[in-house]
């Protein structure tokens, strides 16, 4: 009975800080849960405003958790500050904690994926709800699905262990399967609902399997024992069974070929706001998973190659799937399909950072973060403009209803050329930024391969190869819009949320295609702790 | 190390020996007079109807994933019950006991937590009239 202080035993409150933009968010998303219950009235579209204030809340909660964990010290392998440009001065806070026994790890990394895991969740908060009331399947409900979703995939973000990992990935995953089958009376909802679970779980299946191996293997679940066990395995059939079926569960997760067969049907079926979020929450989700397990913890020289021996692995994937990505897009008609393919491209360049920072590549981790806040500003506003278009029994998805935008909404067909700009990898927006940096980081890993192998350049000559082709069926909308007559009358949503929620987009979107470098900075600063 | 798995196999091998011994015995042994009424299939003592292959209400499968839900979520407590000594006390244990001034609410507080998000679940399914059949 010494004061409160004796009451929390060996519990840490600070703990709860680095975790508050998650803490915030699973205690606003039980309350929208709540309120959906125990509210009279039919429609629930306050509840939008309640999920909104939760994630303004996360936003806090973040930069909270922000301040709170420090830069990783110069001098330390691991730092990355481009000092000479005048990034910030490296402060002496610890630059991570792990927590619960090392099975989460709260660090500058986790508090960006946190960042950009909310601003997918804002913008789809703001455009779902006029949606659902438009196309005429409102429920509330859906609000809290999707601040679950991200509590989900901030628990991802945070894992330090296989375990943690697991469940991160399967609580955001059986949220988004409620989402995309929640348009209940569509029934390309529901075949989307039962592709994407089917897949889902198939792919939850082979990453537990996985597990299990490595487990039997190393004897461990943590990410960094893993990693110090390699080498004793030597290359041992099992360990290598079980990386490989790590890289099969995630290449579902973020539809790399040859797993992406689920992907177009799934996004084409799911409510249009919901397919934005799966673009790019799930799938910055996902990245930052791998990215901890392969990007840094499996990440050095003698593992890739060697025991885990996942790079050439992750090489190949990134080409086909990128090639595999536009090439498929080209032939598209649907816009919902043809994003969807982009969207399996984009999964394809990221990959390129992955094997970029499993190769040693310092520059990798910040560009494939700066690249995800770009690829989410630029994919939930396409999508975006896609739901704002349509109206109730048609929604106005192919190509030609696109006809002459440009003369009947310029502000949105302005927009939407913004994003396929952006897309497409074009200055001056944030995905020609999100592009170079990640290129800058390959050639980066080339020169450290020097001599040995021309792979990673090879990467990037396809690569850039990739974004020509890409070009065509990005400016083919545009060019639908400016360049052809209209064909038909538009009567869009009228929606004060969903026209902030698009403008918002773009004008980031340009921001940091201006001006990458506060944003570079800021993922500069942001290292994977341990 | 397989060894310590010997009494367990033992114990399944003399279970399937014994079951088989007594089938085999009724069936060798035992005297076979069939009827109408012996040879109609057994439904709960009435006159079965029909295919059982038909269509199930949903409600069957809710009430079944809310039964599992909450099943599997109350099994979370017993390892927690385990180790409530070990977490809630900061010093030593001594014959059991927390060592005095030491206690904590840690054990308590996190299973508190846990309940309470079970008890939104439940409010919420309750309310969603989940629970009932109609």
């Amino acid at each position: 009975m010494n004061g409160w202080k004796d009451s929390l035993g060996n519990f840490d409150p600070n703990a709860l800080m680095y975790q508050l933009p998650f803490l915030l968010i699973v205690g606003f998303g039980l309350l929208v849960l709540v309120l959906e219950a125990f509210s009279k009235g039919s429609s629930k579209r306050w509840l939008m405003w309640v999920a909104v204030v939760g994630i303004a809340a996360g936003f806090i909660g973040a930069y909270l958790a922000w301040k709170k964990l420090g830069v990783m010290v110069p001098g330390d392998a691991q730092v990355v500050l481009d000092i000479a440009r005048g990034a910030a001065p490296p402060s002496t806070d610890i630059p991570y904690r792990e927590l619960f026994d090392g099975m989460l790890i709260f660090d500058r990394f986790g508090v960006f994926m946190n960042i950009v895991f909310l601003v997918g969740a804002l913008l789809t908060v703001l455009l779902v709800a006029d949606y659902m009331k438009e196309h005429g399947f409102e429920f509330g409900e859906v609000f809290a699905l999707i601040l679950f979703a991200t509590a989900g995939m901030m628990l991802l973000a945070a894992a330090n262990d296989l375990i943690t990992v697991f469940l991160g990935l399967e609580t955001m995953s059986l949220a988004v399967y409620v989402l995309t089958g929640s348009w209940r009376r569509s029934p390309k909802s529901a075949e989307a609902a039962m592709k994407y679970f089917l897949m889902g779980a198939f792919a939850t299946g082979l990453l537990l399997y996985g597990i299990a191996l490595i487990y039997g293997v190393t004897g461990a679940t943590n990410l960094h024992t893993i990693a110090t066990e390699a080498p004793k395995v030597g290359s041992n059939p099992l360990f290598l069974i079980g990386v490989f079926l790590v890289i099969v569960a995630f290449g579902f997760k973020i539809a790399a070929v040859p797993f992406h067969m689920w992907a177009p049907d799934a996004y084409e079926g799911a409510p249009t706001p919901v397919t934005a979020f799966m673009a790019a929450g799930v799938k910055a989700a996902a990245f930052a998973g791998l990215l901890r397990f392969f990007g840094h913890a499996l990440g050095n020289e003698r593992l890739v190659w060697g025991p885990a021996g996942w790079g050439s692995l992750m090489w190949l994937l990134a080409i086909v799937t990128m090639t595999l990505g536009n090439l498929s897009a080209l032939r598209q008609d649907n816009i919902k399909r043809m994003l969807a393919y982009s969207s399996i491209a984009h999964a394809g360049y990221l990959l390129i950072g992955v094997v970029a920072a499993g190769f040693g590549a310092k520059t990798a981790q910040p560009a494939v973060l700066f690249y995800l806040l770009a690829y989410t500003f630029t994919t939930i506003g396409a999508f975006g403009v896609v739901a704002w278009l349509g109206n109730r029994g048609d929604e106005r998805l192919l190509v030609d209803d696109w006809a002459g935008l440009g003369s009947r909404h310029p502000a949105a067909a302005m927009a939407m050329t913004i994003f396929m700009l952006s897309l497409a990898g074009m200055p001056p927006t944030a995905g020609f930024f999100g592009k170079f940096y990640i290129f800058r980081a390959a050639m980066e890993a080339h020169q450290q391969l020097a001599g040995q192998t021309g792979m990673m350049m090879a990467l990037v000559v396809i690569a850039v190869v990739n974004s020509l082709i890409s070009v065509y069926y990005y400016l083919r909308i545009v060019m639908a819009m400016y360049f052809r007559e209209p064909a038909r009358e538009t009567s869009p949503l009228r929606s004060p949320a969903v026209a902030l929620a698009l403008i918002g987009s773009a004008l980031f979107v340009l921001q940091m295609g201006l001006l990458p470098s506060r944003y570079l900075d800021m993922a500069t600063q942001s290292l994977i702790g341990r | 190390m397989l060894q310590s798995y010997l009494p367990a196999s033992v114990a399944i091998l003399f279970g399937l020996a014994f079951a088989g011994l007594f089938l085999a015995g009724a069936i060798l042994l035992g005297p076979k007079r069939d009827s109408a009424v012996k040879l109609s299939p057994f439904e709960c003592g009435s006159e079965p109807i029909g295919s059982p292959r038909v269509r199930f209400s949903v409600k069957f499968y809710q009430v079944a994933i809310l039964f599992l839900v909450f099943d599997i979520e109350s099994a979370f407590m017993y390892p927690w019950a385990t180790v409530f000594r070990d977490i809630s006390c900061t010093g030593a244990i001594v014959r059991g006991i927390c060592t005095a001034g030491r206690t904590s609410y840690v054990g308590f507080v996190s299973m508190g937590t846990f309940i309470a998000v079970l008890v939104i679940a439940l409010a919420y399914v309750w309310k969603k009239k989940a629970i009932g059949w109609d």
